[in-house]
C-alpha cells in the first residue's frame, strides 16, 4: 500500500530520493498519517523484549525506563497526543500552516529547506540543526530513535538555554503544533518510522542530602567525570578530543551553570542521562543505571547549579 | 571461469547507499537447491606493513599502541581477511539463518569482532569487559544510529537490529577503537576468511549483484549470472 503510494508522484522509487524536495511538502503529510494510520515500519533499533510477562508487568510497580514491549502505535500516539493538537494539526492545511510559522521564525537560522544553512547560522556560536537529517538531541525517546511530537513542542516552546534558540512560548499552541508537523515533513526518517517509546520517569522525590550524595556516587561510578571532570565543570580529560559524529569538535556541558541546554530541572536532566544527546557523544546511560540511580544522579547534578549555603 | 561478468566493476568508494526495507516487499524463502558462488578476495601490490594506532586515552590498561588490524593480508596467498561479501537486493531465496545474537565486545581497548554481520531482527549484545569507560556510538551515514554509555563492570546491553544497512561502530573516548556493523534483510552475505576466500551457497539461479565491502579499501560491486550445475568463481582484487 505504502509503495503504491510513494509511486503515485513520478511512477518509480527512484524517483523518490531525486525529487525529493519537489514534492514532500505536498505528500509527506499525508502518507506520514497514512503510516501512522497502518503502524508500516518499524524503528531500526529496539531494545529487548521483557523478561517478565505482561501481567507480571502490570502488578510490577517499579518505573521502568521504556524498555518495555513497544504498545500497539494506535494507543500510543493516541495518549500523547496533547489534548490541544488534536485532528487539526494533522492536516495538510495544518502543515502548510507550520511552514508559514517556519519561515516566519526558524528559516534565519535553520534555513528555508531546514538543512540548518539559514542566513545567519554563520554568525551563530551554536549551530542550528539541520532537520532534514531527523536526528535530535533532545528527546524522552532511547538513543536512535526518532523524538514524539510533545519533544519537538518542548523544545521549540522552551527554547535551548545558552543558544540563539528562543523560546517560541509567546506564539499560540496551534501555532507551535503546526511547526511541529511541519518540522516532520523535512526529513524522510519520520515517513520510515514512527517515534520511540518514551522512557517512564520514575515517581519524583525531593533533593535530600541524601540522594545527592548516592547521586555523586554515581556520578563517579559511571565515570561521567572523564568528559565533565571532576566538578561537572565541563573539563574532564576527554573534553578537548571530543567531536560530533561529523569531527566538529564539542565541548561537554559545564553542569554546575543554570543554562543546560536541555533544560535545568531533575526531569530534563533525567531524561538526558537515560536518553543521551543523538548526534553528539554524550551516551544513553539508560541501559546502564536503575530509575532510582539516574534518579538520584540527576538530583546531583541538579543540585550543582543551586546556590550554595556558605556559612 | 564459469561464470558470466556482464556489466564488469564498479569501484565505489564511501558509504554504500541502502534502500529502506519499507519500501521494499519483504525476502521470502522459496525452496530449491540453488547453485553457489565461491571465490578469493586478494590485495593488488605491495602488502602494507601493519601501522600502530596511537592510543589517545587509559595508556595504563590500553598500552601505548595497538596494531591496526582493519586491513590483514595473508603473505603467502596475498588474501584480503574479512571483507564483506553480499549479494545486493535479492528478494527471495533460500531460508533466513537463525538470529543468534550477535556480540560486540569491548576488550583490551578494541571492539571485538571488528566486522559483524547479520540478519536483521537480530539482538545485538554489547559488553564492556574492560576497567576503563567506554561508549559504543553506532553511526548510518554520520549520524548516530544508537549511542551507549559503558560504564566498567557495566551490564550487557541488548538491543535488537530491525533494519537492513552499513553501520559504523567508534568509541568517543578511544578515537583509535572502530568496528562496522552490517546487517542483512536476506541470508546472502559472508566475510572472507584468513586467506581471502568466501562461499556463498544455495543461490538462486540467475543474475545477481555481488558486493565486496572493505571499511578502508571501499566497495565493489560486480554482476554474474548463476546456475546450479556449476559454481560461480569469482576471483576479485582490491585496491
Amino acid at each position: 500500500m505504502l509503495q503504491m503510494f510513494l509511486k503515485l508522484p513520478y511512477g518509480n522509487e527512484a524517483s523518490i530520493s531525486v525529487t525529493f524536495s519537489r514534492w514532500h511538502r505536498t505528500w509527506l503529510p499525508l502518507a506520514t498519517v497514512l503510516l501512522v494510520v497502518v503502524g508500516g515500519c518499524t524503528a531500526a533499533i529496539d531494545p529487548p523484549p521483557p523478561d517478565q510477562t505482561t501481567q507480571e508487568k502490570k502488578s510490577d510497580p517499579t518505573p521502568k525506563l521504556g524498555n518495555e514491549k513497544t504498545e500497539p502505535l494506535q494507543a500510543r500516539v493516541k495518549e500523547e497526543r496533547p489534548p490541544d493538537s488534536l485532528a487539526q494539526v494533522e492536516t495538510n492545511e495544518a502543515v502548510a500552516r507550520g511552514g508559514n510559522v517556519y519561515r516566519e521564525h526558524c528559516s534565519n537560522c535553520h534555513g528555508v529547506d531546514g538543512d540548518g544553512k539559514g542566513k545567519v547560522a554563520q554568525d551563530l556560536r551554536t549551530k542550528p540543526l539541520d532537520f532534514t537529517k531527523g536526528v535530535y538531541k533532545f528527546r524522552s525517546t532511547p538513543s536512535g530513535d526518532l523524538p514524539t511530537d510533545d519533544d519537538l513542542f518542548r523544545t521549540i516552546s522552551e527554547g535551548i538555554p545558552g543558544t540563539a534558540m528562543d523560546s517560541y512560548k509567546g506564539l499560540p499552541k496551534t501555532d507551535l503544533r503546526a511547526l511541529v508537523m511541519y518540522l516532520k515533513t523535512l526529513s524522510p526518517r519520520f515517513l520510515k518510522r514512527p517515534p520511540g517509546t518514551p522512557i517512564v520517569f520514575p515517581p519524583a522525590h525531593l533533593p535530600t542530602q541524601e540522594a545527592v550524595t548516592r547521586g555523586l556516587q554515581v556520578y563517579r561510578q559511571m565515570q561521567c567525570s572523564a568528559c565533565h571532570g571532576d566538578e561537572a565543570r565541563g573539563n574532564g580529560p576527554l573534553a578537548q578530543e571530543l567531536t560530533d559524529p561529523t569531527g566538529t569538535p564539542i565541548r561537554p556541558a559545564d553542569l554546575t551553570t543554570k543554562s543546560l541546554k536541555s533544560g535545568q530541572g531533575p526531569q530534563a536532566i533525567y531524561r538526558t542521562i537515560m536518553t543521551g544527546l543523538d548526534g553528539t557523544p554524550m551516551p544513553s546511560y539508560g541501559d546502564s543505571l536503575d530509575p532510582e540511580e539516574g534518579w538520584d544522579l540527576a538530583l546531583y547534578i541538579f543540585s550543582l547549579a543551586q546556590p550554595r549555603d556558605t556559612h | 571461469m564459469n561464470i558470466s561478468v556482464r556489466l564488469g566493476t564498479t569501484l565505489i568508494l564511501g558509504v554504500a547507499v541502502w534502500v529502506s526495507p519499507c519500501v521494499l516487499e519483504a525476502y521470502q524463502e522459496v525452496p530449491g537447491l540453488g547453485g553457489v558462488i565461491t571465490g578469493q578476495v586478494t590485495f593488488q601490490g605491495e602488502i602494507p606493513k601493519i601501522q600502530l594506532l596511537q592510543v589517545n586515552r587509559d595508556e595504563k590498561f590500553c598500552g601505548e599502541s595497538l596494531p591496526d588490524d582493519s586491513l590483514l593480508v595473508d603473505s603467502a596467498s596475498k588474501g584480503i581477511f574479512n571483507i564483506v561479501v553480499n549479494l545486493k537486493g535479492i528478494a527471495s531465496g533460500k531460508p533466513l539463518p537463525q538470529k543468534d545474537p550477535l556480540r560486540l565486545d569491548n576488550r583490551g581497548c578494541r571492539f571485538q569482532p571488528s566486522v559483524i554481520l547479520g540478519v536483521e531482527g537480530s539482538m545485538l549484545n554489547i559488553e564492556n569487559a574492560d576497567p576503563v569507560l567506554h561508549n559504543t556510538h553506532i553511526l548510518q551515514d554520520d549520524q548516530t544510529f544508537l549511542n551507549v554509555a559503558l560504564p566498567p563492570g557495566g551490564r550487557t546491553i541488548r538491543k535488537t537490529l530491525k533494519e537492513a544497512g552499513r553501520l559504523d561502530v567508534r568509541c568517543d573516548a578511544h578515537k583509535f577503537m572502530r568496528a562496522s556493523l552490517h546487517i542483512f534483510d536476506h541470508p546472502y552475505f559472508t566475510s572472507t576468511d584468513e586467506t581471502g576466500h568466501f562461499e556463498l551457497t544455495q543461490v538462486p539461479p540467475g543474475t545477481h549483484r555481488l558486493q565486496f565491502w572493505h571499511k578502508t579499501l571501499g566497495l565493489k560491486e560486480l554482476s554474474l549470472t548463476v546456475n546450479e550445475s556449476v559454481p560461480s568463481v569469482i576471483n576479485v582484487s582490491f585496491p
